[in-house]
């Protein structure tokens, strides 16, 4: 139902993550960050980021 | 946090703003390669440093003697995160930082981990990377800085590109996460859900 592709880029200026996604039309998405077993995102010194959970839907194709 | 400590103690603003309550226990670092047989010197160096900033370190006479009653070396204790966990009481410390000084590709850096007796697991705080040892001795007061201010905030997600519930968007799409502070960037980790089928994958 959707893939990311190309890298992953960190800019540790803003510490912003910028990522490319391939998504279906017409689709409800929904993202998260460190929910559930979902602890991945880390700061530098090993702490893991709190949850957030964001929804974003894509039109007709 | 942690650059934010760096970037006040660069500028030259007085350090003392929010300095750690309870004791901390320093060990003096495993040292090897040219830092071999700097281990004192560079354990005394960090120590006063605290103390100059405002903190309070616990006594390393009385650290050693309790470890030597233990049968154990300083040395083996700065692998040892749970053997530190478990004398802290005994000293009367809040945390302990401990670590290493190795040479890597060329450059001496310096390892350095803070525990305390609540934490799961050590804060691993960035490595110093540095020339030679006249190098190391100048990002002393640096590293006690950071030891007074330990970082145990959890980051927080700040913005989320596109954001949410935007709605008819492209299938093609440049997605952005922007945090609250410095993060791992090898880290990445996002949970995607399409709300109709109901299968969760980690990308």
């Amino acid at each position: 139902m959707w893939s990311r592709y190309g890298d992953v880029i960190y800019d540790d200026k803003t510490h912003t993550f910028t990522f490319k996604l391939h998504l279906y039309g017409n689709i409800d998405y929904e993202f998260m960050v460190n929910g559930g077993e979902n602890r991945g995102f880390k700061d530098i010194s090993g702490n893991p980021a709190q949850k957030y959970v964001w929804k974003i839907s894509t039109g007709s194709s | 946090m942690i650059l934010t400590a760096l970037a006040l103690l660069l500028s030259g603003t007085n350090l003392l703003c929010a300095p750690m309550d309870g004791r901390i226990l320093v060990l003096n670092f495993e040292c090897s390669g040219v830092a071999n047989g700097y281990s004192d010197a560079i354990g005394d160096s960090l120590r006063s440093h605290i103390v100059k900033l405002g903190g309070q370190v616990v006594s390393h006479n009385l650290f050693e003697q309790l470890i030597r009653s233990r049968g154990k070396t300083e040395s083996d204790l700065n692998f040892m995160p749970d053997e530190i966990k478990s004398i802290l009481p005994q000293l009367n410390g809040q945390g302990a930082v401990y670590g290493q000084v190795y040479m890597s590709h060329g450059m001496l850096t310096m390892d350095m981990k803070y525990i305390e007796g609540n934490l799961p697991a050590p804060i691993i705080i960035n490595p110093f990377v540095v020339g030679n040892l006249k190098d190391l001795y100048n990002v002393i007061p640096e590293a006690a800085y950071i030891i007074l201010s330990p970082d145990k905030e959890s980051p927080s997600v700040i913005s989320v590109s596109p954001s949410d519930n935007s709605d008819k968007l492209d299938e093609y799409l440049d997605m952005k996460i922007s945090f609250s502070e410095p993060m791992n960037p090898e880290t990445f980790s996002l949970k995607a859900k399409p709300a109709r089928c109901g299968a969760a994958m980690v990308m």
